[in-house]
């Protein structure tokens, strides 16, 4: 009798001093969120007058309308979106491909070209600026959504195949002998068989990818010159203010070009349900 | 299901590239399109938009598309598309050192002929017009000109009972005076390097003389001279005497501004774009806040003033390098000109500018620049990009080791030796 | 083996886009790393290895170098164990679990724009709300000029950037956490295992690949950083807190020396490349045995 209220007792303490543990992590990690999203509700005179940590009384949507009205702000959302979306599903549909080579098959090369592309990684993409530049002048696609789109897939691959290989690697190799047995090519059995319980990762990736993608600032600031072709960190950047006063109209910026990936996140996030995978390896 | 979508996708990457590759290809519209990029965003937009929408209206078989950055992005940004081969085909730049290298690089065009169609040698003055040629052609249309003084705020200053100081000693005073009455008197805000580059322009400029200020800046003079040594001995008597504000390198120039503003500083030494913060900070120039020029410390020396000219330029491969010059022309008329610089502090460059657009510190600015014999621009426009990297470290640097400046200015010329032996191999 | 047909069937289109987008621009800052290019001019000279040779001895790359360890050092050591700690707590359905993953992700989905303004406000020496804090604590002799201070400089910095990593370990955690099997975990815990020994003796080991990939990020990450150090600082208070793709960028597009700053960026790859070879070497050797 008493082991079992003992136990009741050690289980309720250890519940509640987790969730004081994720509580004290969130309220730190907070902090600056709290920062971030004040700051966007208040007036840029009040942010220097009264420091950057006071209480929004009242909040204040002028920076939020200045971002719509001023800025094109509505363009560059429309912008980001089709490049985010395109480049983060064809790098992760090409990632799938790379990934199940690298982590199913079986072939000599397979070491020399995984590292080949995962290096595409370990380099700043500065590097690559101007080579890059000049391959898209050549090739007339300067100034397109296509060029970020391509960049972006040519960017992504490494870490989509580091993701969905490891990933692959986990699943046990019987059920791909299994399937062969049966018959199957191996196009099927990524398809039908491996893809599915790759949910986990793929969701992860998807939720990375759109991030990275929709935050980068650098290619469209040097690939693209017209101003509607621009993307939503370049509306960010203009709202910045020359001379980076401007403390709310940034934040409000920043704020409006954050949602969509958290959305993504909450969206996708529901995709790390245990036992959505498990139920199909048992078999 | 997964494969449906992979066709799916697959579709629509076809349908993307082949319209896209057609969008790319039917880029002719009616008006012929010049591009322009810029650095002039944010506080500032409002009058680079007006200019451009008065621009197209009134030229309708040109459209000017402008693109405004913050200056980092911008100079990345600008470097690759020039070097790329397709630049746009005007972009806004700096006079002096800056410009000298995109000339040494063959980026841009010399512009003689607008400034022969359009008559602009008599729109401007001689110190403008110097900031125009390079290599004995004309390459730059300018379009704003700043100015480096003391910003101080009135308030504090009545409260401690000082006036504008027109000498090196009157100025200790006032320092001395500013403190006493428990206020910071100078702020700085260094963080970017370059605010802290007006400290030693002009100390050097008035005990060492403008001619030798420009033998330093070519690199013909070294950092460890005596003049030099004694420009930075007059900074850090000021250091010493606890005048400037506490970590200055944690600021960046507009906090320190804004320090003025809230009455915790006295003055900060900065440029006329100092005055393009009115509204953030609250305040209003002439009533709140006045400025002075940097007093005089040696009588003999001849005054200098400071300050960088912003302009506009042609890039060698601009795509549509007339339609450009008829921008340009059209930029240094009275009308773009006046609109950029309503409210930017600055100096229109063209003189028929009517002087009803200044507030009461511009026409100051105008009176005093009027008078002053030399012009000078400062340190980082000045002095070769390379060096100037040097040497803006180097003051960075001070700030933080006060004491130990002659090590700093050692290592300064060993840096500028070097950069500029680099730079000769090319 | 399986047959080459299939092989490149799988890879052929990827490969195709990657030796676009990547190989061939990569091996073209190679040759600009062997000129004397400012990035500007329309001429310059091939110098050979005389670029590599200087950053050798530049006595700049190496404090940069020793930036970035330090970097990789704390990396390692807070974000990744943070973020499986986080995982691992938030993997169970409790009570607002959405809510704790997005907060704790949140910080990766600001652009380093906003990230950078936040901490400047928390970083300031007069308002910023770490000094305000430790004041209000009663440590007011531990306030500092955070970012200004070129020995705290390059740490505050690398704080901010953890704050964010932290969330990319957590969701990549919670991904591979997906793929433990509870049935192993059930079986131990019915054996009488206490939960630590479940945890290191079920759990991670199937968390390996899941492991490599985060070890994999995080020391990419700490050796790319650019960002948000360019953001905050710059890179100073004069090279304080200077890291290789800083000074990368500040020698090419600053200081008009291309060749130079290509020759940097192909040294900070070459580095990464030799850390996660022996790293997978060894990884992989475990495996075997």
């Amino acid at each position: 009798m008493s082991m079992d209220t003992n136990y009741r007792w050690k289980k309720t303490a250890g519940r509640a001093v987790l969730y004081l543990g994720i509580l004290l992590f969130c309220f730190l990690f907070l902090v600056p969120i709290y920062g971030a999203v004040t700051t966007a509700f208040r007036l840029n005179k009040d942010i220097i007058q009264d420091g950057f940590w006071a209480l929004p009384i009242p909040p204040v949507l002028d920076n939020f309308v200045t971002a719509f009205v001023d800025g094109t702000i509505h363009i560059y959302l429309l912008n980001t979106v089709i490049v985010t979306v395109f480049a983060a599903s064809i790098s992760i549909a090409l990632g799938t491909l790379t990934g199940y080579a690298f982590g199913k098959l079986k072939f000599r090369l397979s070491g020399v070209l995984y590292m080949l592309i995962i290096a595409g990684m370990f380099f700043p993409p500065q590097t690559v600026l101007i080579p890059l530049f000049r391959l898209f002048n050549a090739f007339h696609l300067l100034d397109t959504l296509l060029a970020l789109v391509i960049v972006h897939i040519g960017f992504g691959l490494p870490i989509c195949t580091l993701m969905l290989t490891s990933f692959f690697k986990d699943i046990p190799d019987e059920l791909r002998s299994s399937a062969k047995i049966d018959g199957c090519s191996d196009w099927t059995i990524l398809g039908r068989i491996m893809l599915p319980l790759a949910k986990p990762a793929l969701t992860a990736l998807m939720i990375l990818q759109f991030t990275w993608i929709w935050n980068d600032f650098l290619w469209p600031l040097v690939l693209i010159k017209t101003s509607t072709k621009m993307t939503i960190q370049m509306g960010v950047m203009q709202l910045r203010g020359q001379y980076g006063l401007a403390w709310g109209s940034q934040a409000a910026a920043c704020l409006i070009a954050t949602i969509p990936t958290l959305l993504v996140f909450l969206f996708m996030q529901k995709y790390f349900i245990r036992g959505l995978v498990m139920g199909a390896v048992k078999e | 299901m997964k494969r449906t979508v992979k066709a799916a996708l697959c579709i629509c990457m076809i349908a993307l590239l082949t319209g896209s590759v057609f969008a790319a290809g039917q880029r002719e519209p009616e008006a012929q399109q010049v591009t322009f990029f810029h650095y002039f965003s944010g506080t500032l937009a409002g009058g680079i938009e007006e200019l451009v929408t008065e621009f197209n209206q009134e030229n309708p078989e040109y459209r000017l598309s402008h693109t405004p950055l913050d200056h980092e992005a911008f100079k990345t940004s600008i470097r690759v598309m020039l070097t790329g081969g397709n630049p746009p085909d005007l972009f806004s730049y700096w006079a002096g050192a800056q410009v000298q290298f995109l000339v040494d690089a063959d980026r841009i065009a010399p512009i003689d002929d607008v400034f022969e169609m359009y008559e602009l040698d008599t729109l401007f003055s001689d110190v403008v017009l110097q900031a125009t040629e390079y290599d004995g052609e004309k390459y730059f249309l300018p379009l704003t000109q700043h100015f480096a003084a003391f910003f101080y705020n009135k308030e504090v200053f009545d409260q401690a009972g000082v006036t504008p100081p027109e000498t090196w000693d009157e100025f200790l005073d006032v320092c001395e005076q500013l403190k006493n009455s428990g206020v910071t008197p100078i702020a700085l805000g260094s963080r970017e390097r370059w605010p802290a580059q007006f400290w030693l322009d002009y100390p050097l400029l008035r005990t060492a003389g403008p001619e030798y200020r420009a033998a330093l800046m070519e690199g013909t003079a070294s950092y460890t001279d005596p003049e030099v040594v004694r420009a930075f001995e007059m900074w850090k008597e000021l250091v010493d005497k606890g005048y400037f504000v506490a970590n200055a390198n944690a600021y960046d120039w507009a906090e320190a501004a804004t320090m003025v503003g809230t009455g915790e500083a006295g003055m900060t030494l900065m440029g006329s774009w100092f005055m393009q913060l009115d509204d953030e900070i609250g305040w209003e120039a002439g009533e709140d806040y006045d400025f002075f020029p940097f007093p005089e410390v040696d009588e003999d020396v001849p005054l200098a003033a400071v300050g960088p000219i912003d302009g506009v330029v042609l890039a060698r491969d601009a795509r549509m390098p007339d339609a450009a010059k008829q921008v340009l022309g059209e930029l240094a008329a009275v009308g773009p000109q006046t609109t950029f610089n309503i409210g930017s502090g600055a100096l229109a460059p063209n003189l028929n500018v009517s002087e009803d657009i200044y507030n009461v510190l511009q026409l100051k600015v105008k009176e005093y620049l009027d008078d002053v014999p030399h012009w000078a621009f400062n340190y980082d426009l000045a002095t070769p990009p390379p060096v100037a990297d040097v040497g803006l470290d180097a003051f960075a640097r001070f700030m933080n080791q006060p004491d130990n400046y002659m090590q700093i200015l050692a290592d300064t010329e060993e840096g500028k030796v070097r950069a500029l032996e680099e730079g000769d191999e090319l | 083996m399986d047959k080459k047909g299939v092989v490149v069937q799988f890879l052929a289109l990827p490969f195709a886009v990657y030796m676009m987008v990547i190989i061939i621009p990569f091996f073209q800052s190679i040759y600009l790393s062997m000129t004397d290019w400012d990035g500007l001019s329309h001429f310059y000279n091939f110098v050979g290895l005389r670029n590599y040779l200087q950053v050798f001895v530049d006595p700049n790359f190496s404090k940069a170098l020793i930036h970035n360890a330090i970097w990789v050092g704390i990396y390692l050591l807070f974000p990744t164990i943070l973020g499986l700690l986080l995982a691992v707590m938030l993997d169970k359905n409790i009570r607002g679990a959405v809510i704790f993953k997005s907060i704790i992700y949140l910080p990766m989905i600001f652009s380093f724009v906003i990230v950078g303004m936040i901490w400047n406000f928390i970083y300031e020496p007069r308002l910023g709300i770490l000094n305000l804090a430790l004041e209000a604590a009663g440590f007011e002799h531990l306030t500092q000029a955070w970012l200004a201070n070129p020995d705290t400089a390059l740490v505050s910095v690398v704080v901010a950037a953890a704050w964010q990593h932290t969330g990319l370990c957590m969701i990549l955690f919670l991904a591979g956490l997906q793929s433990v099997r509870t049935d192993l975990i059930e079986a131990a815990e019915i054996d009488g295992c206490r939960k630590r020994q479940v945890f290191f003796n079920v759990v991670l080991p199937q968390l390996k690949n899941t492991t490599i990939v985060v070890v994999s990020l995080t020391v990419i990450n700490a050796l790319k950083s650019f960002d948000i150090v360019y953001i905050m600082t710059r890179g100073g208070p004069f090279r304080s807190s200077e890291v290789l793709t800083t000074l990368m960028y500040r020698e090419a597009f600053q200081n008009y020396r291309m060749g130079y700053g290509s020759a940097i960026a192909n040294m900070l790859f070459l580095i990464v490349l030799v850390i996660i070879v022996i790293y997978f070497r060894t990884v992989m050797r475990k495996d075997e045995s």
